[in-house]
């Protein structure tokens, strides 16, 4: 009798968990990181007012809706400065999605944010999870990089190479509102892995 | 006649009260129509050294229901040793003190100049303050260190009479015990329950402990009356303990309970912050005393939980609090704002200090620092310099070598016939005095004349607002030099000597008929007074309101005042002019509608509560900073100026000082940069360069040592990422679609704002218009 249960338990769970999945609200949860000044703030603001905003240097996380497509997103925006670094760890754990961005027109902080970047792609506890690079700032051409020259210097070819990216690159400009949108589609599509 | 500049300036200066319109309309009709309200910005205990010291108590008009008191504005007769009471011309006779008074020999409150004098009540014992550290050991280790450092240099600060007791919590809270040598003991309570006043008293013993000591037994409850000699064990004199306790916090240990991954750590704020203010309430009622709460951290449960102890849950946001989202949030909001009634009836303070990364809980723990006059700190770190000057400053003294906090201040507001009393807003707390001058109409915290302000200092400043009543129709030729409207401010408060004192301010305004003299009364505007004014008000309606509400009540009430005020002719735009009165208004209405205090997008609801904080509590100057924040150009062309708040004034050659209260920038144009980069400043040949780099940073210092708390100080250059504080606050009169067309000087800011020209073209149309 209890047996007959159990499978039953497990039967409902192992083919309904997808449509739990997508509506819980932690499903769809995204965690924006990257260095400061990468324009984190003012991606939040594009998608959340469409407009251009000159935002300061954001020194505590916010948490704001957004709609890709038909999907309802919550994103969080958090700092990107050296000490406030320290909390992208914690928001981790709520979010199922990554936005990776980075300032393609940054010569000199590239280096820091390949260490960045490749902290979080070396993350085992972060094995499954989609993430989205998003290089901006492809406006400023005097200084940018091309997607090539970003996908050999961030060391990141052998994670876009493989079968089913988890990861995918994506350049992008706010300013003039080109290019990450097709990004957050690929994002919102990726399958996700709910454990807890 | 002095211009009404200097009269604003003069009356500042002397009496700490500045009005948004210094001639005041005869009718309530015409003083609703001046759209922006009757009010005053009041400093009570304005910083001043040439007050006359009065050691005797104040002589009041014996009217029951008046009692103002005696004022260089009464009438006198100095024969007949009377005077008449100008709030509502009762006759009183002079006490026998004042037999030899005459015009020649008067006493300092009838000299004209002495509007606001001091009174210090000697017979009043000494109340030594108590200060109680509520210290949160859930953090680093760096941080607890730096804490620990900055708890024991504070006991150094104190003052030598001053009592002390220590509190510390994580998944527990400890009372310490400490009186007692070699050992420590402390009592251990729950983090998860909330206790009552009552079972703090039982469980620490404080009743037993009483009742034994007291040599009258019949009498158990009243603690102020308590033998010298007698004190808690947890609240000891600092002189006594200040080893002990130094040992003690030497000692402190992290919160010993080990936290799992995607956990927070298990911290009982609320049910210390409870604890603590049952203590006091219990031991030191109507007693100075600051509680002073350190967090790392948000409460993660017991009573005022903030977010529970669950990673992949977080800390409300604006968005989350909009959707009605915040699980914990109203239920913390009244804990919060229960605790903080219970300690502003006493009398103490409430201090937050929060040191951490992200939010804490200031949005729900606010109240607790509005209500009781109390700091609110906000830090990246314990082990940061902006703590730890900030704590130090704490207990700074002015000088005359005298603390500049004070406690226990009651502010009472009387009023001549012709005003009414709407309400307050600051930090303080109502104390529901219906007086006879109290208005059906409220405007802040109403319903009263008198407001307590626990915690105060000599920045504290409340906005109080009136209302004139009709006046019956006075022929002309009866006064010829016209009616005058009085207030006069009570300020009762606890100096840190101990002594009571207190403090009268008395000022006098015209009023004239509104119907034909409005230029008159449009001169008399006082439009920074006005735009603070607004601001408490827009800020105090922010806490209740949508903010887009808020914002869309700024714009009408705007473009009221220019429909009002403004010289033009219908429908014709071009035509729009404002007086030199009102010509600074529309500008920090703008900054003030861009600002964190409306704008919550990219701010925290903590940040938000910080931000507000201050604009509630700092002096007029302050605040007109915060709305509008200053900008001063250094260059080789010239001494140092200041300069627009606008993206023209960011110039390759010159450095930038930028002060918005919370933060000090320094900003080197790209030029500067350059030669910066090259190290031109240590060369011998360029020594004025590097004077040039000095300038600034030598009045960034000066602002610093005068400012609570610290500002986040900030050096750097154009491009720079921390550039962005300022690129964000300027009017971005260039942006990246305009710039480059015309004149190409300036920096083009990346934003669709609309800017402060595009603004004022609105603001024309509109007023203009005859529709609108």
């Amino acid at each position: 009798m209890w047996s007959v249960i159990t499978w039953i338990r497990d039967f409902i769970a192992e083919y309904t968990w997808f449509w739990w999945s997508s509506n819980d609200s932690k499903s769809n949860t995204v965690l924006l990181v990257g260095l400061d000044d990468a324009g984190k703030t003012t991606l939040t603001g594009r998608l959340t007012q469409n407009r251009l905003i000159q935002a300061p240097p954001t020194s505590q996380p916010s948490k704001h809706e957004i709609k890709i497509g038909s999907t309802l997103l919550a994103i969080t925006d958090v700092g990107g400065h050296k000490q406030a670094r320290r909390l992208w760890r914690d928001y981790m754990f709520s979010s199922t999605r990554l936005i990776f961005m980075i300032d393609a027109s940054n010569r000199q902080r590239l280096p820091e944010a390949r260490s960045e970047l490749l902290n979080i792609l070396d993350d085992d506890d972060l094995k499954f999870v989609p993430l989205l690079i998003l290089a901006n700032k492809i406006d400023i051409i005097d200084t940018a990089y091309s997607e090539n020259e970003l996908r050999y210097l961030l060391q990141i070819e052998k994670y876009l190479n493989e079968e089913n990216p988890r990861i995918k690159l994506c350049m992008c400009s706010i300013k003039r509102n080109e290019g990450f949108t097709d990004g957050l589609r690929w994002l919102v599509k990726q399958p996700i892995k709910l454990d807890n | 006649m002095a211009t009404y500049q200097e009269f604003i300036a003069q009356n500042e200066e002397r009496d700490g009260v500045r009005f948004t319109w210094n001639v005041w309309p005869s009718t309530r009709l015409e003083a609703t129509r001046l759209v922006v309200p009757l009010g005053c910005q009041f400093t009570p205990l304005k910083e001043r050294y040439d007050l006359p010291p009065l050691n005797y108590d104040p002589v009041m008009c014996t009217n029951k229901t008046c009692r103002s008191i005696l004022n260089p504005f009464c009438n006198v007769d100095y024969r007949a040793k009377f005077w008449i009471c100008n709030f509502c011309l009762q006759r009183n006779n002079f006490p026998p003190q004042y037999a030899g008074i005459s015009e020649q020999l008067q006493p300092a409150e009838l000299s004209p100049q002495y509007t606001t004098v001091e009174y210090t009540l000697m017979r009043m014992p000494a109340q030594p303050a108590v200060f109680l550290f509520v210290v949160d050991t859930c953090m680093d280790e760096d941080d607890m260190t730096a804490l620990k450092e900055s708890l024991q240099m504070a006991l150094s600060l104190l003052p030598t009479d001053a009592l002390i007791g220590l509190i510390t919590f994580g998944r527990m809270v400890h009372i310490h015990e400490l009186n007692c040598e070699g050992m420590t003991r402390s009592y251990v309570f729950r983090g998860t329950k909330d206790y009552t006043a009552k079972q703090v008293q039982d469980m620490l013993g404080l009743m037993k402990q009483q009742s034994n000591q007291r040599p009258l037994p019949g009498n158990p409850n009243i603690p102020q009356q308590q033998p010298t000699n007698f004190f808690s064990k947890f609240i000891q004199p600092v002189s006594a303990c200040d080893m002990s306790l130094t040992d003690l916090l030497g000692e402190l240990q992290r919160d010993p309970w080990p936290v799992q991954q995607g956990k927070r750590a298990l911290r009982s704020t609320g049910a210390a912050l409870s604890i603590a203010i049952g203590l006091l309430e219990t031991l030191y009622p109507n007693t100075g005393a600051r509680i002073m709460l350190f967090i790392a951290g948000p409460c993660t449960q017991g009573p005022g939980i903030i977010i529970d102890e669950e990673l992949k849950h977080t800390i409300r946001s604006h968005h989350d609090i909009e959707k009605d989202n915040a699980k914990y949030m109203k239920k913390a909001i009244k804990f919060y704002e229960a605790l903080a009634n219970r300690a502003a009836v006493n009398g103490h303070v409430v201090d937050w200090y929060s040191s951490a990364l992200d939010q804490t809980g200031l949005h729900e723990m606010k109240y607790c620092t509005n209500y009781t006059g109390g700091h609110m700190v906000m830090g990246d770190s314990f082990n940061t310099s902006l703590f730890k000057q900030t704590f130090q400053k704490v207990f700074a003294k002015d000088n005359k070598n005298e603390y500049r906090m004070n406690f226990g201040a009651t502010i009472e507001v009387k009023t001549s016939r012709e005003l009414k009393v709407c309400g307050a807003i600051g930090s303080c707390v109502s104390l529901a005095q219906r007086g006879t001058n109290v208005s059906e109409t409220e405007l802040g915290m109403g319903g009263t004349n008198s407001w307590k302000v626990c915690g105060i200092y000599p920045n504290s400043t409340l906005s109080i607002f009136f209302e004139v009543l009709n006046q019956q129709q006075t022929p002309t030729q009866a006064s010829p030099g016209g009616q005058r409207g009085y207030v006069q401010f009570i300020t009762q408060y606890q100096h840190l000597s101990g002594f009571k004192k207190i403090r009268v301010t008395t000022v006098a305004r015209n009023l004239i008929d509104a119907a034909s003299n409005m230029p008159t009364i449009a001169a008399s505007f006082d439009q920074e007074c006005a735009s603070v004014a607004m601001a408490r008000i827009a800020v105090y309606r922010a806490d209740t309101e949508e903010g887009s509400d808020v914002l869309r009540w700024l714009d009408k009430m705007l473009i009221r005042l220019c429909q009002k005020f403004a010289i033009y002719e219908k429908d014709n735009p071009g035509s729009f002019q404002l007086t030199d009165t009102f010509s600074l208004y529309p500008q920090f209405m703008y900054h003030l509608r861009r600002s964190q205090f409306l704008q919550v997008f990219n701010n925290s609801p903590d940040e938000t509560a910080f931000y507000r904080h201050y604009l509630l509590v700092e002096d007029l100057t302050q605040c007109l900073v915060m709305i509008q924040p200053i900008l001063y150009a250094y260059s080789f062309s010239g001494p140092p100026e200041p300069v627009l708040l606008d993206s023209s004034s960011i110039l390759p050659d010159r450095i930038l000082l930028m002060d918005t209260f919370y933060h000090i920038l320094i900003y080197h144009g790209e030029t500067i940069a350059q030669w910066v980069k090259a190290g031109y400043q240590d060369l011998p040949e360029y020594e004025n360069f590097k004077q040039l780099l000095q300038a600034p940073v030598g009045d960034a210092t000066e602002i610093l040592q005068n400012r609570f708390p610290m500002p986040r100080y900030i050096v750097t250059e154009a491009g720079g990422s921390q550039a962005r504080f300022l690129l964000y606050k300027v009017n971005p009169s260039q942006t990246h679609t305009n710039y480059g067309w015309g004149q190409a000087l300036g920096a083009p800011i990346l934003t669709d704002d609309v800017n402060l020209q595009t603004f004022m073209e609105h603001l024309k149309k509109l007023a203009v218009s005859s529709t609108t």
